[in-house]
């Protein structure tokens, strides 16, 4: 077997991490040292994610693939889910160091270690077999997140920290649990518990405790911004640095997505029962009550933070779909939902902070025709903002219009629901672009301007923000890129769930959705 | 050669895509570069398109750019007469614009994103027409939206620019909403989005599902600005006056049209039935409301409106042959029209307000002869290209016994005649109103020379050149209606025409000279005017926009912040602790380490008890 | 030895254990709170010698011995602490060191 592709694996993994040891340690390290370096750390992975990603052959018969030792026992690898979330972690974080490189901080070398270990955690948790390793990567990622959020964040960083620490500490520890005793019930050696083999445990199984599927939905859930659990999200990115945002937003996130997936969906039923009816319900708020609220902000990082966990709402119902009506296609949609949004996202966070650095503020009503100062900027922001509300062309579309399209045997009105977040996700994205960019001048910006005069955007945002929509569009163009190693994982889940689901729910009477 | 032709195809869809990318990256600051690019491109497309529409050759070619479970997302080209001859309509009155624009856009200091935008429009209308599968026209739909969104918001610092552009986007999702659910009944329905498939389902089905046809229709309803979706049209004038020419002329609204065509047959009766009513409705009132309006465009915005409900009936009645017709010919004539329009903005330093205007006809002869000639061609003249059309339908709706529909007709046929003849008097009859007016200069050739090539020729002959000269494969369908027509003057349409036009356009052209400087009918009836200015839709959506949504929005924020981050999770967060230490009689969180260690001790306990007693 | 059974020495080990925590629980001066941890740290060393005599591997003997290398550092490690500790706040008890409150 070929051990190249693995080592490219390890060395992804582990290079960010080493480089965020050294700046670390070095503290004091020379700056344009510490800045190649660091650039090091980011550059390794985004060239060796979208590198996997193409290597990947076809999967069908195995899995796993690029296995490798790790370390401590977590072996390195990659599944067909896996593979496209890697390589999209690869190039939001290669966009997320560019920024903090840009950026003048205090403690500069420490920012830029715990970024890089955030990176690295993130990648361990995309590129680990070990159902373990997966969630030790995470507290791997998040730790540093809280510090950084706590120590380099912006207004309101302090409770936008603690919210954020207690609520995805609380959702790890469910998680937690209901990781362990999947692992006790699906009777695999705990040295051996990866998601391929605990899910085929699991599936054989007599008997799994109960509650089992409600910890993983709901824990994983709240790290992914499932609605109600949900507080954290917008406060803590809106607090959060500009790389941390992208990284955690974009990238780490998807954790709870994709452990879902792989471990509820796979084996655990969730979508089943009255936890299926109210994961559902959940989801659908997700979609349709987040987006009012996104609606009503006016401050354009709390919009992006907002509507960030409302794009979690489609992803959740392809997820729902696949699992309650059999149909592979949604977790198809909702695996390249997955990425696309990343990418997009991290772009208007990025983009986002440029505009702030100009303008010095987020509030929308008193920003105003940027766009005449800074075309580029405000043509890579519309670009940004046209991907996220899921323009063709982009990778977020393939992702909406396939999940929505996955909903098809669904009731009518379910449908209408989830899809008018086409029309909700336009009216407040464009109101941002157009409060943002066109119209006349503020007065303050011409204040400001008069000022301190500023100029375009730099070429290294300008590299980091194509860098994604690149990406995004590349996708866009080349769907097969993500589905041809998503697809027959999806069609796996499905074989199984189906054999497990009872007949397809049909819409449970006008429950809640208002609350 | 089946392969030849499908690679002619590639060429006609991804060159302007190729100008829209190169100008967009490489040629920002070389205007003049991108201006030529763009309008080489558009007429070497024009020619590819009149190349295949000679050949008369159906094409279809599909490749799968990937799966979705079961769900296959494939990419390729259906091209049959009608896509055949849309093709041509399109690319040919596009290069010419494309061509006014150059002149038209000479002093513009963003051309470049100008002209980007027209290639990326010319991309995705062109792929709405080839387009094999719905999901492919759906994708090509929404590109549609992103490029007239792009170049209605030309002027950016403008806020009505800014405002009407974000309008026309949402106002168009919102009639995606209905498509997309469209779609995904008929993949539920018949397991498949391809055209060809389709047709074969529907001919198997004995009835077809109402839904699938109403939801369809939404898009259309979007996209052709159709009652209750057309709010958009009229703002989107804020665009430069070419946008205005190509969007509202000849091929964004067109789509809907053409779209609705080639799904004809998945619209059950009902759905036609409506489609013909509020089409006919909305062509009587927009023709009205056509007679309320000062600004040049904007009366023209609501001729289209017009226009494009006759053609919406049409699609009813049963007849998507004759609306195609009716699109190319209306997509000649109203281009001409806007071109006219923009010449005469052009000429008279960028005054829109047509009260203002007067006297153009000496000062701008070639201009005026072409507008003119053009709105004859609008009212239906005989013989000129909007006469075949247009009576056409009307001649369907009576033979079909659709007497509403037909008196609608016919109120919407004097409505034509009433607007066009206001504005000839206006603008290039009696005096100069205004000082720009007066200094009014003729236009530069590249501005003419398409007025003149679209007006003389298209809107004059274009209806002789349509039945005679293209394939017979392309219009065979209509022939009959056509022959009905032609042949015999007494035909109720006919007769309703040229009523029209004896009342209607000499009618106006007195009226309108009897007041000076201002509006006659407002002079006379007030009232009547403002009713007819239109402004009550618009209120509604703002009242739905400012007292409802918005209301919705910041109560469920309110109620997110009160409930799920107030009251539940600090109640869960801070309650539970503060009634474990009231139990306790004391508060767990003291700082007192023994208290901490005391609780580790209780907590063991408590986990050992809960492993060993399981 | 012949007549002792793994029950005494775990036995025994339990009441150190308990002895321990409760001294960690009710004392105040940190110092003895201290050896008292100790105490508990050596009560688990004993159950793991214990073991490891009646089980007839060394795997428990040879934890012990990591555990008296750790435990040797951190009592290095914890009694610099209450010294600086001291040095700073004057004082040990528990009960004045309530900082953590806030």
């Amino acid at each position: 077997m070929d051990t190249f592709p693995a080592t490219l694996l390890a060395l992804a993994i582990t290079a960010p991490i080493l480089v965020g040891l050294i700046l670390l340690a070095g503290r004091d390290l020379p700056r344009s040292f510490a800045s190649g370096f660091a650039f090091g750390g980011f550059a390794i992975p985004a060239v060796l994610g979208p590198w996997l990603l193409i290597l990947w052959s076809n999967p069908s018969t195995a899995p796993q693939q690029f296995q490798s030792e790790g370390f401590w026992g977590f072996g390195f690898a990659l599944n067909g889910l896996s593979a496209p979330l890697l390589a999209m972690t690869s190039l939001v974080g290669l966009a997320a160091g560019i920024k903090a490189l840009t950026q003048e901080v205090e403690g500069r070398n420490t920012y830029l270690g715990l970024i890089l270990f955030m990176l690295g955690g993130t990648l361990g948790v995309f590129g680990t077999n070990h159902l373990v390793g997966v969630y030790f990567f995470h507290e791997f990622a998040l730790i540093p997140t809280f510090i950084l959020t706590l120590f380099w964040g912006g207004e309101g960083r302090r409770p936008a920290a603690m919210q954020m620490a207690i609520y995805l500490t609380a959702g790890a520890m469910v998680s937690l649990a209901g990781i362990l005793i999947a692992i006790y019930a699906s009777g695999v050696d705990y040295g051996a518990a990866t998601f391929e083999s605990v899910a085929h445990g699991l599936q054989n199984a007599k008997s799994i405790p109960a509650a089992t599927g409600a910890l993983v939905l709901f824990g994983l859930g709240t790290l992914a911004s499932l609605f109600p659990f949900h507080s954290w999200a917008a406060p803590g990115y809106t607090a959060a640095p500009t790389p941390v945002s992208m990284l955690h937003a974009g990238a780490l996130k998807k954790f709870g997505l994709y452990g879902i997936i792989l471990l509820g969906l796979s084996s655990l039923d969730i979508t089943g029962g009255s936890l299926g009816t109210w994961f559902l319900w959940f989801a659908v708020a997700n979609v349709v009550l987040v987006g009012l609220i996104c609606l009503a902000q006016r401050d354009l990082k709390q919009l992006l933070s907002w509507s960030s966990v409302a794009h979690m709402g489609p992803i959740f119902l392809g997820i729902w779909v696949c699992g309650a009506s059999g149909k592979a296609d949604g977790l198809d949609a909702a695996a390249f939902l997955m990425v696309a949004h990343g990418l997009s996202c991290a772009a208007l966070f990025l983009l986002a902070n440029a505009v702030r650095a100009r303008a010095g503020t987020y509030r929308l009503d008193e920003l105003g025709g940027l766009a005449t100062r800074t075309p580029i900027l405000a043509a890579l922001f519309i670009a940004a903002t046209m991907a996220s509300i899921g323009l063709p062309g982009f990778g977020n579309f393939w992702g909406e219009v396939g999940i929505f399209l996955a909903l098809r045997d669904q009731s009518l009105w379910l449908q209408a629901l989830v899809a008018s977040t086409v029309v909700i996700s336009a009216v407040y994205a464009l109101r941002a672009v157009a409060s943002t960019f066109f119209g006349p001048a503020s007065e303050a910006l011409e204040k400001r301007f008069a000022s301190a005069p500023f100029g375009d955007l730099g070429w290294a945002e300008r590299f980091a923000a194509c860098i994604l929509l690149g990406a995004s569009l590349t996708i866009g163009f080349v769907p097969s890129l993500i589905t041809k190693s998503v697809n027959p994982v999806a069609a796996g889940i499905t074989t199984f769930s189906q054999h497990n689901a009872k007949a397809p729910v049909q819409a449970a009477p006008a429950q809640p959705a208002k609350r | 050669m089946p392969s030849d032709l499908s690679s002619l195809v590639h060429w006609i869809l991804f060159l302007p895509l190729g100008a829209a990318v190169l100008s967009a990256l490489f040629l920002r600051r070389a205007g003049g570069l991108a201006a030529w690019l763009s309008t080489g491109t558009a007429f070497v497309i024009a020619g590819l398109s009149l190349l295949l529409l000679g050949k008369g050759v159906d094409v279809s070619w599909h490749v799968e750019l990937a799966k979705f479970g079961d769900v296959s997302l494939g990419f390729g080209y259906l091209i049959d007469a009608n896509a055949r001859l849309m093709l041509f309509v399109v690319s040919f009155v596009a290069a010419w614009i494309h061509l006014f624009s150059v002149g038209y856009m000479k002093e513009d200091s963003a051309r470049g994103r100008f002209f980007a935008g027209l290639s990326i429009f010319m991309f995705s209308i062109l792929g709405i027409v080839v387009a094999d599968n719905l999901l492919m026209t759906f994708i090509y739909w929404e590109l549609v939206g992103f490029s007239s969104y792009m170049l209605i918001a030309h002027y950016f610092d403008k806020d009505y620019a800014a405002a009407a552009s974000k309008k026309a986007f949402i106002v168009n999702r919102v009639g995606d909403l209905g498509f997309i659910l469209g779609i995904a009944m008929c993949l539920s329905l018949y397991g498949t989005l391809d055209f060809v498939a389709l047709k074969d389902h529907a001919a198997a089905a004995k009835t077809i599902p109402v839904a699938v046809g109403a939801l369809l229709m939404c898009g259309f309803l979007g996209k052709s600005a159709q009652f209750p979706l057309h709010v958009w049209l009229t703002d989107a004038m804020a665009g430069p006056t070419p946008v205005s020419a190509l969007i509202h002329a000849a091929t964004m609204v067109a789509a809907g049209v053409y779209f609705m065509a080639r799904v004809s047959f998945l619209l059950a009766p009902d759905v036609l039935n409506l489609i013909a009513i509020s089409g006919a409705g909305m062509a009587a009132l927009a023709g009205l409301c056509a007679l309320a309006q000062t600004d040049i465009k904007k009366s023209l915005a609501y001729s289209t409106l017009a226009h494009l409900g006759i053609m919406g009936c049409a699609i009813g009645l049963g007849h998507p042959e004759l609306a195609l017709m009716h699109m190319a010919m209306h997509a000649f004539f109203k281009a001409t029209l806007f071109l006219g329009a923009g010449s005469v903005i052009h000429g008279c330093h960028h005054e829109q307000d047509m009260l203002k205007m007067g006297g153009l006809l000496k000062k701008m002869p070639l201009t005026a002869a072409t507008f003119i000639a053009a709105t004859l061609s609008n009212c239906a003249v005989p013989f000129l290209a909007g006469w075949y059309s247009k009576d056409a339908i009307i001649e369907a709706a009576y033979h079909g016994h659709h007497f509403v529909i037909f008196a609608f007709l016919s109120l919407a046929a004097l409505a034509t005649c009433l607007y066009s003849g206001r504005m000839i008097r206006l603008v290039f009859l009696g005096e100069a109103n205004s000082e720009e007016a007066s200094h009014a200069h003729e236009s530069p050739w590249t501005m003419t020379l398409p007025l003149v090539v679209l007006g003389l020729v298209y809107s004059v002959a274009g209806g002789f050149l349509a039945s005679t000269l293209m394939p017979a494969g392309s219009l065979q369908p209509i022939k009959p209606a056509l022959d009905a027509i032609v042949f015999h003057l007494t035909a109720p349409s006919t007769i309703v025409g040229l009523f029209s036009l004896v009342v209607g356009f000499f009618g106006a052209l007195k009226f309108y000279g009897t007041v000076r400087g201002a509006d006659a009918l407002q002079v006379v009836s007030p009232r009547t005017y403002h009713l007819l200015e239109h402004r009550w839709m618009d209120g509604l959506y703002r009242w739905y926009v400012d007292a409802v949504q918005r209301r919705l929005a910041e109560f469920v924020a309110f109620l997110d912040l009160l409930i799920i981050n107030g009251v539940a999770v600090r109640w869960i967060g801070g309650g539970v602790p503060a009634v474990l230490g009231y139990l306790t009689g004391r508060s767990f969180h003291r700082g007192q380490t023994r208290a901490y260690a005391l609780w580790i001790v209780v907590g063991t306990l408590f986990l050992a008890w809960f492993l060993i007693a399981r | 030895m012949e007549n002792t059974s793994l029950a005494h020495h775990l036995l025994l080990a339990g009441l150190l254990f308990v002895l321990g925590l409760t001294g960690v629980l009710i004392r105040r001066n940190l110092l003895v709170v201290y050896m008292c941890l100790e105490l508990m740290l050596a009560a688990a060393t004993l159950a793991l010698v214990a073991f490891s005599r009646f089980n007839r591997t060394m795997d428990g003997a040879v934890l012990v011995f990591f555990v008296i290398t750790v435990a040797a550092a951190e009592v290095a490690v914890g009694l610099a602490l209450i010294v600086a500790l001291f040095r700073k706040r004057g004082t040990v008890q528990s009960d004045a060191l309530t900082t953590l409150r806030d």
